[in-house]
Parts: structure tokens; C-alpha cells; sequence
């Protein structure tokens, strides 16, 4: 019984997988975190969300990363292309939200966004207003983050889909670029 | 786990000395918790042994009559060790592992459960005769080892909690742990086999 529960049935094994099933089964609400843009604007996530009237996909950073964060950079890159070429940045817009407020102040945000080549009408940068809020928007997305051995962090990273109600309701590999964007069209 | 067990018996007669003992494994092992579960490593090669022998210990400070008592619907050990060996499982699935290190009460069920199958090991193992330790044994020890080498070859991190080097590192550990349990036993067979 505890096997049956712990595995959601014998169909997950590990954490990701299980928070991938059940965002899938009930999508939960992004929380009312506060957060800057990439241009200082102050908004609130989820109010934010649901006035853009896109469908968005999230990914977590922090901008020291040079292993996985530089590949979910590139992810981003190519997924912004991809939006370009389809013509889709009226209906997908991107979004990478910083777990490191002390490293990630607002001006390494913002070398950070040009150096990745963003375009801010596409692609926002994110960090949280106040430090102790940061917790509650990980927990929402059942991200978590360690500290790995060279000073630096290691997280689940993946991609993240929010309806247009700002509602998460699928989380894909960094690597399912098409597949992430099959699934946004597919979204009312 | 025979030389353990072993080692165990030569508490009998002293059970004030075993009960200190277990207390003090099961104090290490529920005090230290956040330091153990901090690695994947001390959290499944040290906690769940101290935990487990602790109990075990605890077992062997009670008097032989309720011992004995506790064994009445556990014959031949088949159901303490079909327990054990469940337990021993669930806290091997990955996300058993993450919940037990993020949620608090999880850390809870796994540490009292983890007892309960020390207790149900050492109460079970005397009773079960030769070939039903084998069966246990050796079926406990694949599935270990089958998970310490997943561990080990999965180019991924199977907990969100450890890093990819703990995990292979805890793999390498479990096939080590399993193996030499099994050897151990076997010479320990072998021997009282031939001393008979």
C-alpha cells in the first residue's frame, strides 16, 4: 500500500516523474509570487500571466551556471527562433526565472538577457522581489535546488507550460524543444 | 547479517548493556538525522543499518519469554522476513527517498518503519531454517545489488535530492553491501554445517 502510494500506482519511481503525473492529472495555480522583469518592472506572477493572454513556458536558471543553465539558455535560444520562424510570439511567450536573488542581481539579469540574445517581447528574465518568497514559488513548481560541489547549484531543470490561466499543467525534458511547442499550439 | 546476528547473541545475558547499545545506534541515527540524509550514501549505508541494528538490539534486551511471546505468529520467521524485506524495498524507490529527505513526517514513517523491520529481522532470523534464510537472503540481495547497479548505470539523477556522484556512489554501495552479506552468511553456513 505505502509501495502503491509512494509510486502513484507503480507508474512513477522517481520525484520527477511523479511531479510531471500529477500536474498532468490536476494543474496546479502559479502562486502570487513578486517579481522584477528583465527591465526592473515589478509584477506579480501569476496576475502577470494571466494578463499576457499567451500561453508561457517557464525554466528555472541562476546566471553563474555554466552546465545545465547554459544548455536550458540554448534550449531558450532555440525555442525563441522557433517562435520567430512559426510566428507564434502572440500566442507563446518565454520566461526564465532566477533561484539565485543574491547572485542574480538586476543588472547581471539584464547582461545576462542581452548576452542570451532575448527578445523582450518573447523572452522575460525574472527574479523575486523578496528572497523569502522564493521558496513558496519553488515549491509550486516542485523544483528543487542543491548546492553541488564547485559552489554552484544543481535543480531539476526542465520545461515548464502554463495555460493562459497560468496554470502548469505540462513539464517536459530541456531537450523536447518541439514536443514543449506542439503542446502550447494545442492549449485553448 | 548471520555475524551480526552473532555478534548480537553475545548480548545475551546482558540486557541492560543491548538496551544501552540499541538506544545508542537508534539515538545516532535520529539525531544525526539532517547530517545522514544530507548524502545519499550515510542516509542509505549508515542510517538504515543503524537504525535496524539498533532495533535489533532492543529486541535483545527484552526476556526470552516475551520474545518468544512476539514470535507466536511468526513461526518460521516467514512473516517477519516477507515484512523486512518490504520495507527494505519501498526504501529503495527514488522517490521514497526524496520524500523522506523533504517531508518531515515521511522522515518519520521511514525511521519507524525501518526499526519495526529491524525487530522483525532479528526475532525472525533464529527461527528460519537454512534454506528460508537463503531464499530471503539471497532474494533481498538481488534485488539490492539489481538496484545498486540501476544506481550506478542510470545517466540521470533517479533523486532530486542527490547529486549524480552520491547516487553512484550509494549504487556501489548497495551491490558491496549485498554481496558481502550473502558471503558472509554463506561462510557462516558453511561452517556450522561442517562443525555439526
Amino acid at each position: 500500500m505505502a509501495a502503491s502510494a509512494c509510486t502513484m500506482g507503480f507508474r512513477v519511481w522517481t520525484s520527477e516523474s511523479a511531479r510531471r503525473l500529477s500536474v498532468r492529472q490536476a494543474p496546479p495555480a502559479v502562486p502570487a509570487t513578486a517579481l522584477t522583469l528583465t527591465d526592473g518592472t515589478p509584477v506579480v506572477l501569476d496576475q502577470w500571466l494571466a494578463a499576457q493572454r499567451r500561453v508561457t513556458i517557464v525554466s528555472f536558471i541562476y546566471t553563474r551556471c555554466n552546465s545545465l543553465c547554459t544548455v536550458l539558455g540554448n534550449e531558450f535560444q532555440q525555442l525563441q527562433a522557433r517562435i520567430v520562424e512559426l510566428h507564434l510570439q502572440h500566442r507563446v511567450q518565454l520566461l526564465s526565472i532566477s533561484f539565485d536573488p543574491q547572485g542574480d542581481t538586476p543588472d547581471r539579469i539584464r547582461t545576462y538577457a542581452r548576452a542570451m540574445g532575448a527578445n523582450p517581447a518573447i523572452w522575460q528574465f525574472a527574479r523575486v522581489q523578496r528572497a523569502a518568497q522564493l521558496q513558496h514559488l519553488l515549491n509550486a513548481f516542485g523544483i528543487v535546488v542543491i548546492p553541488d560541489q564547485q559552489g554552484g547549484y544543481v535543480h531539476n531543470a526542465a520545461l515548464h507550460l502554463l495555460d493562459r490561466h497560468a496554470r502548469l499543467v505540462d513539464i517536459e525534458d530541456l531537450d523536447a524543444i518541439q514536443q514543449t511547442l506542439i503542446n502550447a499550439e494545442a492549449l485553448p | 547479517m548471520k555475524r551480526l546476528i552473532s555478534l548480537a547473541d553475545a548480548w545475551a545475558g546482558k540486557p541492560a548493556l543491548a538496551l544501552w547499545a540499541g538506544v545508542l545506534l537508534m539515538g545516532a541515527a535520529i539525531v544525526g538525522h539532517a547530517v545522514l540524509e544530507a548524502s545519499m550514501v550515510l542516509h542509505m549505508l549508515v542510517q538504515f543499518p543503524l537504525l535496524m541494528l539498533g532495533a535489533a538490539l532492543l529486541v535483545d534486551a527484552l526476556p526470552a519469554t516475551s520474545r518468544n511471546r512476539l514470535g507466536s505468529f511468526n513461526q518460521l520467521g516467514i512473516s517477519g522476513l516477507t515484512f523486512a524485506v518490504l520495507i527494505s524495498s519501498v526504501w529503495m524507490i527514488p522517490r521514497a527517498l526524496d520524500l523522506a529527505v523533504q517531508v518531515g513526517w515521511v522522515d518519520g514513517l521511514k525511521i519507524l518503519t525501518l526499526l519495526l523491520a529491524g525487530m522483525a529481522v532479528r526475532l525472525s532470523w533464529p527461527r528460519a531454517v537454512l534454506s528460508l534464510q537463503a531464499f530471503f537472503l539471497i532474494g533481498w540481495a538481488m534485488m539490492t545489488a539489481t538496484i545498486g547497479l540501476l544506481y550506478q548505470e542510470v545517466p540521470m539523477r533517479l533523486c532530486t535530492s542527490y547529486l549524480q556522484d552520491e547516487q553512484t556512489n550509494a549504487g556501489i554501495g548497495l551491490v558491496a553491501l549485498s554481496g558481502s552479506l550473502v558471503l558472509v552468511w554463506f561462510g557462516q553456513s558453511l561452517r556450522r554445517k561442517s562443525s555439526v
